[in-house]
């Protein structure tokens, strides 16, 4: 029976792990009790072999205080044997002294016969061993009585603590990172009440910890936002794994911020969910980076679609220049060399008169080569200028325009009117002047045979844009071609009707897009036309 | 088929004449007609105005065409005809300056022939007798 309840304080003594006062008095006491019975029934070697297997070191005295027993987990902290213990008084053996004022602590032992109770030591006790080793312990100390209840000794029972101490201050170590991480770290128990509040909480959101903890943690929300927790709350019941998101939060003084939040589930030993730990960061700089990365990137997209446009642009002219070249520029050439063909294979044969009209013929097609070669040079010019768009005078350059054309306005017989005044407009002089002066002599050229020409130039202001506008009496477009008549070599008349190179009407509309207008017509076959370049006005026009 | 009527249609005088020159002496026999831009063209091939009087202009049994022409170019010419139900079948042989592939492909897509005007009559007066030879002596 006796050894029975041995094994039972044993068993008790064992599955008591885990420290604390409660246990450890418990255990003393038990030991104690146990002893005490064990005692009295004159049972000393069970008792020896009882307490020789407990885990916990364990002293025995008798109600001198001098050392009745030893069990080896003692014998190994103190560094003493059983038999060199036995007799000595506690204090020689058991030495222990306060970590921080390293001063001798009063001897247990003497603690019991004084108060006749159950005493524990104070924290921070360190054992040094008869090696002068120091090792920390916690420890109590039980009177032994025996079944009259007279004390006849005291067993101390102490454990090494060195493994809980460092788990402890590993743990104090986490919890002070925590604490002073400037990034902020809540706790919430599964009620949405919040636990924990660090520094960086305090620093984000305003909040003191005395302020906030205990309220729920739906305060950090706005309002459009209170939905976040529920799907939080269940993602976390169901014990789903760490969630990351970029939200929104409210501070104590009302501004949302843009966070980024990571909650992960706090477990009990047991594993089951009680809580969540919010790791959040404020990231309205980034937010801000971002927003301003987004504004150049669409920026950046922008002009490269510009840019894309306008080297689509030109290709397209490359195209069509090429494709210019191609069909135009050749024919000159075939002209000169088969004419120069037929001179050479009739010499001799051929009459004056021919001789002249193979020779007109051969002057006739260089000059003309001559002519587009010139064209397109303008052209291309034209197509690369950077135009100026300065507050320019349109009378003055249409006065400029018909000075220059006053010689073939005389020799065709022409009438051309100008309105007194013209608005002032932004442009270049130059390129305003070359579009004038391909309208006008369009005016002049486009004239049905025996009719003369009459030529009005003016100006309007249609939706805020002024437009000069050249009108004649000439033969009018069909509005067939109306698509196709502002194209590079285009031509709507046989050579020998008309002569040209097709070229004018490209160079006014490349000129007017150059100065960033444009050019348009309204025709009546037969009546005439009337050809317009649009500008925007000068400032205060 | 022999080919006893040729049209023309090229805006450039000088190309219509030295054209006539060379098919008179490649395929003596030849009549060649000749409208001077695309539209004229369209005219004449579907006796349109004037030329409804077939006997002055008889439908030809092959159209040389230039491209580059006022009004309406000879790829417009070329696809108007391929339109037409009764004549769409026109032997047509494109007879341009331009030496640009995307010219022969387009007009071999739309069943013609295609020959880069040369520079000198001799080898122009060449690709007429070679003509003659596939088409008018078959």
């Amino acid at each position: 029976m006796i050894f029975l309840l041995s094994v039972v304080v044993v068993l008790l003594l064992a599955g008591c792990v885990w420290t604390g006062l409660v246990c450890r008095r418990l255990r003393a006491e038990l030991a104690a009790s146990v002893l005490g019975a064990l005692a009295s029934g004159r049972r000393g070697d069970l008792l020896s072999t009882t307490l020789s297997s407990i885990g916990d070191g364990v002293v025995v005295t008798d109600n001198d205080g001098k050392i009745t027993f030893l069990n080896p987990v003692a014998e190994r902290l103190t560094g003493w044997s059983r038999v060199e213990a036995a007799g000595r008084r506690l204090p020689e053996v058991f030495r222990i002294i306060n970590e921080t004022t390293r001063r001798l602590v009063e001897n247990p032992v003497e603690k019991v016969f004084r108060l006749g109770t159950v005493v524990g030591l104070a924290n921070h006790t360190i054992l040094i061993a008869k090696s002068g080793a120091e090792v920390p312990i916690d420890d109590s100390a039980a009177p032994i009585r025996d079944e009259a209840g007279a004390l006849f000794g005291v067993i101390l029972v102490f454990r090494d603590v060195t493994e809980r101490r460092a788990a402890e201050e590993v743990r104090a170590r986490l919890a002070t990172i925590v604490e002073s991480s400037t990034d902020p770290i809540i706790s919430k128990g599964l009620d949405g009440i919040i636990r924990t509040w660090n520094t960086g909480a305090e620093r984000l959101f305003g909040y003191k910890a005395a302020e906030i903890v205990g309220k729920p943690i739906t305060t950090l929300l706005p309002p459009d936002r209170l939905y976040e927790e529920d799907e939080i709350m269940d993602r976390l019941r169901h014990g789903r794994p760490d969630e990351l998101m970029d939200t929104v939060r409210v501070t104590k003084d009302g501004r949302r911020i843009n966070v980024w939040v990571r909650v992960s589930p706090i477990f009990d030993a047991e594993g089951t969910v009680i809580g969540a730990a919010k790791h959040v960061r404020d990231i309205s700089e980034r937010k801000r980076l971002e927003e301003e990365l987004r504004a150049a990137n669409s920026g950046l997209e922008r002009r490269v679609a510009e840019r894309t446009a306008q080297l689509e642009r030109s290709v397209d002219e490359l195209e069509r220049f090429t494709y210019s070249v191609a069909h135009d520029l050749r024919a000159p050439l075939r002209v000169i060399h088969r004419y120069g063909e037929l001179l050479l294979a009739k010499r001799g044969t051929l009459e004056d008169a021919d001789v002249r009209d193979y020779l007109g013929r051969v002057m006739a097609g260089a000059k003309r080569m001559d002519a587009l070669i010139l064209d397109l040079l303008g052209y291309s010019k034209v197509s690369r200028t950077v135009a100026a768009k300065e507050p320019l005078d349109a009378g003055a350059v249409v006065r400029e325009t018909l000075k220059e054309f006053e010689a073939s306005i005389a020799e065709r017989g022409a009438t051309v009117t100008a309105a007194e005044s013209f608005p002032r407009v932004l442009g270049d002089r130059v390129l305003l002047g070359r579009v004038l002066a391909n309208l006008l002599a369009n005016a002049l050229k486009f004239v049905p045979g025996g009719v003369a020409p009459r030529v009005e130039i003016g100006a309007e202001t249609v939706e805020g844009r002024v437009r000069l506008w050249v009108r004649d009496n000439g033969l009018g477009i069909d509005p067939l071609y109306r698509g196709r008549i502002f194209g590079l070599f285009e031509r709507l008349h046989a050579q020998n009707e008309f002569p040209g190179t097709g070229i004018g009407l490209a160079i006014v509309s490349r000129a007017a897009e150059r100065m960033g207008g444009r050019v348009d017509f309204e025709s009546e076959l037969g009546k005439g036309s009337r050809f317009w370049i649009e500008l925007p006005p000068a400032e205060g026009a | 088929m022999s080919v006893k009527v040729v049209l023309v249609a090229d805006d450039d005088e000088a190309d219509v004449l030295f054209l006539t020159q060379a098919l008179g002496t490649a395929c003596p026999g030849v009549l060649v007609k000749s409208a001077a831009d695309g539209k004229q063209a369209i005219d004449y091939l579907a006796g349109r105005g004037e030329y409804a009087d077939r006997a002055a202009y008889p439908f030809p049994d092959h159209l040389f065409l230039d491209l580059k022409m006022p009004l309406v170019s000879g790829f417009e010419v070329l696809e108007w005809l391929r339109r037409q139900p009764d004549i769409g079948r026109l032997r047509v042989t494109v007879l341009s300056g331009s030496m640009l592939e995307a010219d022969m492909v387009r007009a071999r897509a739309l069943g013609a022939e295609y020959t880069v005007k040369p520079i000198e009559y001799d080898a122009l007066l060449a690709e007429m007798r070679e003509f003659c030879r596939r088409h008018l002596h078959r």
